[in-house]
C-alpha cells in the first residue's frame, strides 16, 4: 500500500516535471508514466494482504487499510485512468496533457485513500486531496471561470458538510473511526443523526445526485471532454463509496426505527422519492441539452440515481450479498465503462473539429465508423440493452426494487430507463449520423484499438456478470474461482441467463441477416440522396435536426420539470455559494493556489464551528 | 459450471424455437391484412384480399435494385428484425419449448426496444430529416406510454408477486384454460384498462401513430426505406405486432397454447384496429399529455387497489 | 424462368403508387383510391415517398421546373418501376402545347409505360389504366424502366438539351 502511494506520487512528480517541457515526446512520456503507475495499481489490485497505514492525529486515529471493499472499488479508478491515458494519445493538444496526467495521478491517489479509509478523518483527508486536485484538473482546461467556480463552490460545500457531519457523528469526541460512529448512531442520538444526514448530502454532491447536481453540467460544459471522462468515470465513484459506506453503517434496519410503511422505512421512501423525481428531471434535461458534455452529464446523473435508489432500499441482514448491492456495484462499473467510452469519442471529435455543441456536429460516423461503434456500444450499455453490462446492472437493481415490493418506484425507474433512449438517440444521431458537415471533411478516424477493447469489455462483462458477482462475494485468492461458467442470475422474483440471451441474440441476428440477404444486393448511395418532396437537397441546406429535437415533448414537460427540480432555488443557492467563495478568492489573490488555501482556511473555521456546536449539543 | 447433461441437443425444441418467429411474422402479416380489410369495410369499400401483405412483402424483397446508406444502415435494419424475434422467444406458450425460464419480464421489456432502436439507427444514418423526426416522435411517445404501461404491468407483478412470465401465465390458468376469473384483466381491472389504453401507444395505432404519420412527415422512419429494406421493416412491424399482442395476452388475458394466444391477440388487435380506424391522429404533445394523464391516473388507482387490498 | 413469372404475378398483385400532381388532375385521385372506386382491392395503394413506390403516376402538364423534380424522383425509385402519364399534357402538351414553359412530351425524358389520354381523364380511365398495367406486369411486358438503362444517352441528351449541360451538378450529392 505504501509502495502504491510512493509509485503514484513519484510518477506524478516526474510527469509534473515533464510538463515544463511540453513537446510531443514529453506528452508520450507522460502517458507512458501514467500507464506505468496505473499498471502498478492493477498489480496492487491482485494483492490480498490486509496492509494498513495508521497514525494518530489529535484524539483520533487516521487509518487506511486495504480491504475487500477497497479491492472492489479500486478497479473503477484504474479502468478510467487506463482508458483516458490511452485516449490522450490521440489528442493533438500540447498544452495540458502532462499536467493533466500528473494531476489525475494525484487525484487517483486521493480516491485510493478514500476507498481504503477506516475512519471518517482518514476519509476526509483523502476526500480533500481528491477535491483540490480535482479543482486543478478542472482549472486546467476550463474555458471560463464559471465551471471552476461552480466546481469549487460545491466541492467546498461537500468537504465542509463531510467534516461537519463526521464531527457531529463522533459527538464532538474527535474519535472518528467507523466503529465509534456505528455505536453513536445505534443510540439514535439526534446530533449524530444530523451528522449522518450532512455526510450523506456531502456524498450526494460528489455523486451529482439531484437536487445537488448543479455543478455537474456546469463543470462538464466548460472543460475538455477528456477531463469530464475522468471526473465522471473516477471521481463520482468516491461518492458511490461514501453512500455504500453510510448504508452499510446504518442500513435498512436502522432506518426502520423511524417508522415503517408496508415494511419499507419512511426514510427510504422519502429519499427514493426525491431521487427518482430528480432522475426524471435529469433525463428531460439530458435530451434537451445542446452541448454533448451536458447531455452526458445529465445522463450520468440519471444513471447514478439508480445506484442510490437501490442502496437506500437494501437490507443488509442476510449472509448473502443482496441484489441491490450487486446491482449498485455492477452499475458503478458499467457507468465508469460507458461514461468514459461516451466522453472519449466526444473528446476526439472536439479536438479535431473544435466544438461539442450538437447543433454544429453530425455525420462524424461516416468518417470514423469504429469511433462510432465505440460510442454506440457504450450507449447501448447505458440504455441497458441485454446482454451488455449495463443491462446486467440495471436488471439487478430493478429486481431488487421489485423484491422490496416498491412497485410505483420500480415503474418510475423503468420509465426513466425508457427516457434514456431519448438522449441515447440524440448522442448517436446528433454527433455521428445525418449529413456529413463541412467540418468533417478533414476528420480522420481514431481510437480503433481502444474502441475494440471497450466494446469487448462491455460485452464480456455483461456475459460474465455472474463472475463479477463472484468477485464481490469471494475473497480474491485464485482466479480459478473467480471465473464462473454459470451464467444464470436468479433472484427471488426472476432471473436471466446471459449466455443463452447472447446465443439467442446471435441466432436472431443471423435469421435477420438471412432474410436481408435474400433480396437483391443494395447499392450504397450518399446520405444526402434523400427524398425531400422531390427537391434534390442543395449543398448549403442543413438537413440535420439538431435543435429542439424533442420539441413537442420539451414544450409540455419543461414547465413541470422546472417546478419539480427546484432549479431556480438551487441556482440561487449555487450562485450564492459561488459568490461567497469567489469573493474570498478575489480578496486574497487571483492565484488559485492561494485561493485554495483560503478556502481551506474557511473550511477549518467552519469545522471548528461545527465542532463547538457538536460539543455544545453533547453537553446540553 | 457447465453441466453437460443440461446441454442435450434437443432438435425438436430448437426447431420449434426457430419456427416461432416465422409463425409470428406470418400471423402478424395476416393481422395486417385483417386490418386493411376491416378498415375498408368501415370505409364502405371492398378492400384488399387477406393475403395482400404477403404479396407486398414478396414484391418488396423481389425488387431488382435497392439503396443503402452504408453498413450501419444495414446493421440497423438487421438489428431491427432480430429484436422482436428475440423478444418472442421469451414469451411462454403452453406446450411449446421456450426460453421464458431464462429471462423474466425485465428482459422482455428491454428486448422489446432492440428492434425499434435498430430501425431508428437505420433512419438516422441517412440525412433525411423526416426519418429522424419520426424517431424523435417514436421515442417521445415511448416515454409517454411507458408510464401507464409500466404501472399497469407492475400492478400485475404486485398481484402475482413475481416477474417470471411462466408463473404469471400459470397463475391465470389455475382455474382452467377457459375460465377468465383468474385472468389479470379480471383481477386488476382498472390497471388492465389503463394498460390497454397504453397498448394502443405501444403498437403505434391511432391516435398514437405520430411516429409514422403519413402525409405529415413522409412516413417517419420508413421515409428512406425502399425495396428489401422496406420489406424488412414490414416483417419487423408484423413480428413486433404479434410479439406485443402476445405479451399483453400473457400478462392480462391468461396466455395459453400458441393457437389460443393467437386468438386472444386477434381479439385485442380487432379492438385496437377499430379504435385506430375511428380516431384521428393527435398532435405529439397532445398525445403525450393524454398518456400521462388519464391512463396514468387509472393505472395508479389500479396499482393502489392491488397494494391496499 | 418460372420463378420470375411467379414473382411477376405476385408483383402485379401489389403495386404501390406515387402520385405527382402538380399540374391538374389531382382531383381524379380521391375517387380512385377511396370508396367510389377503391383501387386498394387490387392491391394498389398510394405511398408517400418514391423509395416505397412502384408506379409513378404523373398527372397534368409538366414545366421545366417540375420536370427536373420528376426525373430526380424517378431515379430515386427502386426498380422495377412503372410510369403512367395521365392526361393529354404529358403526351403532346395538350392545350398548353404552345406555352413557352411547358414540355410537350414526357417520354423524351423518362420512359413511360402507359398513357391515359383525355382532358381530363376520369377516375374510370385511371382505374382502367391501372388494371391494364397490372396485366402488363403480370405478363412481364411493363419493361419501360429497362429502357432508361439501355437508352440512357438518348434521355440524357434530351434532358441536357432542355436544362443545360450542368443541370445534374445539383444532384451530385
Amino acid at each position: 500500500m505504501a509502495t502504491l502511494l510512493i509509485v503514484f506520487s513519484l510518477c506524478a512528480a516526474a510527469v509534473g516535471l515533464l510538463s515544463l517541457v511540453q513537446s510531443r515526446w514529453s506528452k508520450l512520456a507522460a502517458i507512458v508514466l501514467g500507464l506505468i503507475a496505473t499498471g502498478y495499481g492493477w498489480l496492487h489490485e491482485l494483492s490480498t494482504e490486509a496492509e494498513s497505514i495508521s497514525f494518530a492525529f489529535f484524539n483520533s486515529q487516521v487509518a487506511y487499510m486495504w480491504t475487500a471493499i477497497s479491492r472492489v472499488f479500486w478497479p473503477l479508478v484504474l479502468f478510467t485512468l487506463t482508458f483516458v491515458y490511452v485516449a490522450l494519445y490521440e489528442v493533438r493538444e500540447r498544452r495540458w496533457i502532462e499536467s493533466f496526467v500528473a494531476l489525475t495521478l494525484i487525484n487517483a491517489l486521493g480516491i485510493f485513500l478514500v476507498f481504503t479509509s477506516r475512519s471518517f478523518l482518514a476519509l476526509f483527508l483523502g476526500w480533500e486531496v481528491m477535491s483540490w486536485s480535482g479543482l486543478l484538473i478542472v482549472k486546467l482546461t476550463a474555458t471560463s471561470e464559471k465551471p471552476v467556480r461552480s466546481y469549487l463552490a460545491w466541492s467546498v460545500a461537500s468537504g465542509v458538510l463531510l467534516l461537519a457531519g463526521a464531527l457531529l457523528m463522533s459527538k464532538g469526541t474527535w474519535d472518528l473511526s467507523f466503529n465509534t460512529v456505528v455505536n453513536n448512531l445505534g443510540e439514535y442520538d439526534v446530533v449524530a443523526m444530523v451528522g449522518l444526514a450532512l455526510a450523506f448530502v456531502a456524498f450526494l454532491i460528489k455523486l451529482g445526485i439531484p437536487p445537488f447536481h448543479l455543478w455537474v453540467p456546469t463543470t462538464y460544459e466548460g472543460v475538455d471532454p477528456m477531463v469530464s471522462a475522468y471526473l465522471s468515470g473516477a471521481m463520482t465513484k468516491a461518492g458511490v463509496f461514501g453512500v455504500v459506506l453510510l448504508v452499510l453503517i446504518t442500513g435498512f434496519e436502522w432506518f426502520a426505527q423511524f417508522g415503517m410503511f408496508r415494511n419499507i422505512p419512511w426514510v427510504s421512501f422519502f429519499i427514493d422519492g426525491v431521487i427518482i423525481a430528480g432522475a426524471v428531471v435529469a433525463t428531460i434535461r439530458a435530451w434537451s441539452a445542446d452541448d454533448a458534455s451536458v447531455l452526458l452529464a445529465y445522463s450520468s446523473i440519471a444513471q447514478l440515481s439508480y445506484v442510490v435508489i437501490a442502496l437506500v432500499l437494501m437490507k443488509v441482514e442476510s449472509y448473502t450479498l443482496p441484489a441491490a448491492f450487486m446491482g449498485a456495484m455492477l452499475l458503478s462499473y458499467a457507468h465508469t465503462l460507458f461514461e468514459v467510452s461516451l466522453f472519449i469519442p466526444v473528446g476526439w471529435i472536439y479536438h479535431q473539429v473544435g466544438t461539442k455543441s450538437i447543433a454544429s456536429l453530425g455525420g462524424a460516423g461516416h468518417k470514423m465508423p469504429v469511433t462510432f461503434m465505440f460510442g454506440f456500444v457504450a450507449i447501448l450499455s447505458a440504455v441497458a440493452i441485454p446482454p451488455l453490462v449495463g443491462f446486467a446492472a440495471k436488471f439487478l437493481i430493478y429486481e431488487s426494487i421489485v423484491e422490496m415490493k416498491v412497485y410505483v418506484l420500480s415503474a418510475l425507474a423503468l420509465v426513466v430507463g425508457a427516457g434514456a433512449f431519448m438522449y441515447a438517440f440524440r448522442y448517436v444521431y446528433g454527433i455521428f449520423w445525418g449529413q456529413i458537415k463541412h467540418e468533417y471533411k478533414e476528420v480522420s478516424p481514431v481510437g480503433i484499438v481502444l474502441g475494440l477493447f471497450s466494446i469487448a469489455l462491455t460485452v464480456l462483462l455483461g456475459i460474465f456478470n455472474t463472475s463479477f458477482q463472484q468477485f464481490l462475494t469471494l475473497p480474491l485468492e485464485s482466479f480459478r474461482n473467480l471465473l464462473t461458467l454459470d451464467f444464470e442470475t436468479t433472484t427471488s422474483v426472476g432471473g436471466w441467463h446471459s449466455a443463452y440471451l447472447l446465443a439467442l441474440f446471435i441466432t436472431a441476428g443471423l435469421i435477420a441477416l438471412l432474410v436481408w440477404s435474400s433480396g437483391a444486393p443494395a447499392r450504397w448511395i450518399s446520405p444526402r440522396n434523400t427524398w425531400y418532396a422531390g427537391e434534390p437537397p442543395k449543398p448549403e441546406w442543413n438537413l440535420q435536426v439538431s435543435s429542439h429535437f424533442y420539441g413537442p415533448f420539451e414544450r409540455i414537460l419543461d414547465p413541470y420539470a422546472e417546478k419539480v427540480s427546484l432549479e431556480k432555488w438551487l441556482q440561487s443557492l449555487s450562485s450564492f455559494l459561488e459568490k461567497a467563495i469567489g469573493d474570498v478568492i478575489r480578496n486574497i489573490s487571483a492565484d488559485l493556489n492561494a485561493s485554495a488555501l483560503a478556502s481551506m482556511l474557511l473550511l477549518v473555521v467552519l469545522a471548528i464551528v461545527a465542532y463547538v456546536a457538536a460539543r455544545g449539543g453533547v453537553l446540553l | 459450471m457447465i453441466n453437460l447433461n443440461n446441454f442435450q441437443i434437443n432438435v425438436w425444441a430448437a426447431l420449434s424455437l426457430l419456427f416461432l418467429p416465422i409463425y409470428g411474422t406470418a400471423i402478424g402479416l395476416l393481422f395486417m391484412g385483417i386490418f386493411r380489410r376491416l378498415s375498408a369495410r368501415i370505409h364502405q369499400r371492398y378492400g384488399p384480399p387477406l393475403w395482400q401483405p404477403y404479396a407486398d412483402v414478396i414484391k418488396l424483397f423481389s425488387k431488382k435494385s435497392n439503396f443503402s446508406h452504408g453498413w450501419v444502415y444495414d446493421l440497423g435494419v438487421i438489428m431491427g428484425l432480430a429484436g422482436p424475434a428475440l423478444m418472442l422467444w421469451f414469451i411462454p406458450f403452453n406446450g411449446l419449448p421456450n426460453m421464458a425460464p431464462y429471462g423474466d419480464l425485465i428482459v422482455i421489456l428491454y428486448t422489446m426496444v432492440i428492434g425499434p432502436l435498430g430501425m431508428a439507427l437505420a433512419a438516422a444514418v441517412g440525412a433525411s430529416p423526416w426519418g429522424v423526426l419520426g424517431v424523435a416522435r417514436a421515442l417521445g411517445m415511448m416515454f409517454g406510454y411507458e408510464l401507464p404501461f409500466m404501472l399497469a404491468v407492475l400492478a400485475v407483478v404486485a398481484k402475482a408477486g413475481t416477474l417470471r412470465l411462466t408463473e404469471i401465465a400459470a397463475m391465470q390458468q389455475s382455474a382452467g384454460l377457459w375460465n377468465p376469473s383468474n385472468w389479470f384483466y379480471a383481477l386488476v381491472p382498472v390497471a388492465a384498462v389503463a394498460g390497454h389504453i397504453a397498448l394502443q401507444g405501444v403498437m403505434g395505432e391511432k391516435p398514437f401513430d405520430q411516429a409514422i404519420a403519413p402525409h405529415e412527415i413522409g412516413t417517419g422512419i420508413m421515409t428512406e426505406f425502399g425495396g428489401k429494406y422496406l420489406g424488412m421493416m414490414f416483417l419487423f412491424a408484423a413480428l413486433n405486432l404479434f410479439a406485443e399482442l402476445a405479451l399483453f395476452s400473457v400478462l392480462f388475458l391468461g396466455g395459453g397454447p400458441l393457437w389460443l394466444v393467437t386468438l386472444k391477440a386477434l381479439f385485442l388487435y380487432v379492438i385496437a384496429s377499430l379504435v385506430d380506424i375511428t380516431y384521428g391522429r393527435f398532435r405529439p404533445d397532445q398525445a403525450f399529455a393524454l398518456l400521462w394523464k388519464w391512463p396514468t391516473v387509472l393505472a395508479l388507482i389500479g396499482l393502489m387497489i392491488v397494494l391496499f387490498s | 424462368m418460372e420463378w420470375a413469372r411467379l414473382i411477376d404475378k405476385v408483383t402485379s398483385k401489389s403495386l404501390w403508387m406515387m402520385m405527382y400532381c402538380t399540374g391538374c388532375g389531382a382531383i381524379e385521385m380521391p375517387p380512385t383510391v377511396t370508396s367510389r372506386w377503391d383501387v386498394e382491392r387490387f392491391g394498389i395503394m398510394p405511398m408517400a415517398t418514391p423509395r416505397q413506390a412502384d408506379i409513378f403516376l404523373i398527372t397534368g402538364y409538366l414545366t421545366k421546373k417540375t420536370l427536373k423534380r420528376v426525373i430526380y424522383v424517378y431515379e430515386q425509385m427502386p426498380e422495377p418501376k412503372y410510369v403512367i402519364a395521365h392526361g393529354s399534357c404529358p403526351i403532346d402538351g395538350g392545350i398548353y402545347y404552345d406555352s413557352y414553359n411547358t414540355i410537350n412530351r414526357l417520354d423524351l425524358f423518362i420512359p413511360v409505360d402507359l398513357y391515359i389520354q383525355g382532358c381530363m381523364p376520369r377516375a374510370e380511365a385511371v382505374m382502367d389504366a391501372l388494371l391494364k398495367l397490372r396485366e402488363m406486369v403480370e405478363k412481364g411486358e411493363a419493361n419501360a424502366w429497362q429502357k432508361y438503362h439501355e437508352n440512357f444517352e438518348y434521355y440524357d441528351k434530351n434532358q441536357k438539351a432542355l436544362f443545360g449541360e450542368n443541370w445534374r451538378a445539383v444532384m451530385t450529392l
